[in-house]
């Protein structure tokens, strides 16, 4: 029974030296410290707060799904599903993707909402377009699809507004396409 | 679409100015048809673009409809929330906007209407919306100007 306990010893003896010699506690700390700090730091990224329409921020939203062929899911395309009512430079051709501003440059917190079908699934979703600002105009990949869009008396259904008008700058770059809901009716101005 | 020419970069002079057209003119009331979307969607299609998803506005641009609730404690709140131009000129019908602002002052600023707006109201409202809808609410609180 002794030789029995002493051989367990003897095992977790040498299991514990194993690991210490891997891993000491500097090692440890270090990484467990660049965790805490660098998921701290993850919010403050502009690609968490543009993406925080898609995840996050209260209510679920249900994720459409993107296996979609050709243009339609081409998010650097203007025939991507979510650009049906985009106006400018998308995002995706600028340093961004269709939902995350380019680096250097700021999603507007006040938008416009528009509605796209979703070719895949055949469902209609709320889309925000947030204009990214901050730094002159991109220029590529310039889109102007209009649907569901209002004049611009109405103002908050438009598109041709400058909405960096709502951010600390005034300068536009380029527009994303968030999902922000999904829709049980399709634009109503169809 | 016409993709080989933007409207976007022709650029209008911004929010400002289109707000101030709007208000300025008084843009009739919408005579869309009636959806039978829920509130919740409404909200978000028509109304978080500027007041956010929470409904706590954006400084300068919208205002904080968690706040609004105090409207309906002042003799003409209840006439100014159904005539500001944000509510009177939603591209909605009336009994939609009726269920809409229910909704928004129930769920968003906690604090239900007594007794609930109808679609009658709301057209007698929205038929007249705010010119000068800043001066209008200085005039509901004095004692804030």
């Amino acid at each position: 029974m002794k030789s029995l306990e002493s051989l367990f010893d003897s095992f977790v003896e040498s299991r514990a030296r194993k690991v210490a010699r891997r891993t000491g506690r500097r090692h440890f700390l270090g990484r467990l410290g660049l965790t805490l700090i660098g998921g701290a730091a993850i919010p403050l990224l502009p690609i968490s707060r543009a993406a925080a329409g898609e995840s996050g921020s209260g209510a679920r939203i249900p994720a459409p799904s993107e296996k979609i062929d050709g243009p339609a899911g081409d998010e650097t395309s203007c025939d991507y599903w979510r650009h049906c009512a985009i106006d400018g430079s998308l995002c995706a051709c600028c340093g961004g993707s269709a939902i995350t501003c380019p680096p250097g440059t700021e999603v507007t917190p006040v938008t416009w909402i528009g509605t796209c079908r979703n070719p895949d699934d055949g469902k209609d979703y709320l889309i925000s377009y947030n204009d990214c600002c901050g730094k002159s105009v991109c220029g590529r990949c310039v889109c102007n699809r209009n649907e569901g869009e209002r004049p611009e008396y109405h103002w908050v259904r438009n598109n041709d507004i400058n909405w960096c008008a709502g951010a600390s700058s005034y300068v536009y770059n380029c527009s994303i396409a968030v999902v922000v809901g999904q829709a049980t009716e399709p634009q109503p101005e169809e | 679409m016409n993709r080989s020419h933007s409207t976007r970069l022709r650029r209008l002079d911004g929010l400002g100015m289109v707000l101030c057209a709007s208000l300025l003119f008084g843009i009739p009331a919408s005579a869309d048809t009636e959806s039978l979307r829920p509130e919740s969607e409404g909200f978000l299609l028509h109304c978080s673009g500027c007041h956010q998803s929470d409904g706590r506005g954006t400084p300068g641009v919208a205002p904080d409809l968690r706040r609004i609730g105090v409207l309906l404690d002042v003799e003409g709140g209840r006439d100014y929330l159904g005539s500001v131009p944000g509510v009177a000129q939603a591209p909605v019908g009336d009994e939609e906007l009726a269920r809409l602002l229910n909704w928004v002052l129930t769920e968003i600023a906690h604090r239900a209407p007594e007794p609930a707006y109808t679609a009658e109201e709301i057209h007698r409202l929205r038929a007249e919306p705010l010119r000068d809808p800043i001066a209008a609410r200085k005039a509901l609180f004095p004692s804030e100007s």
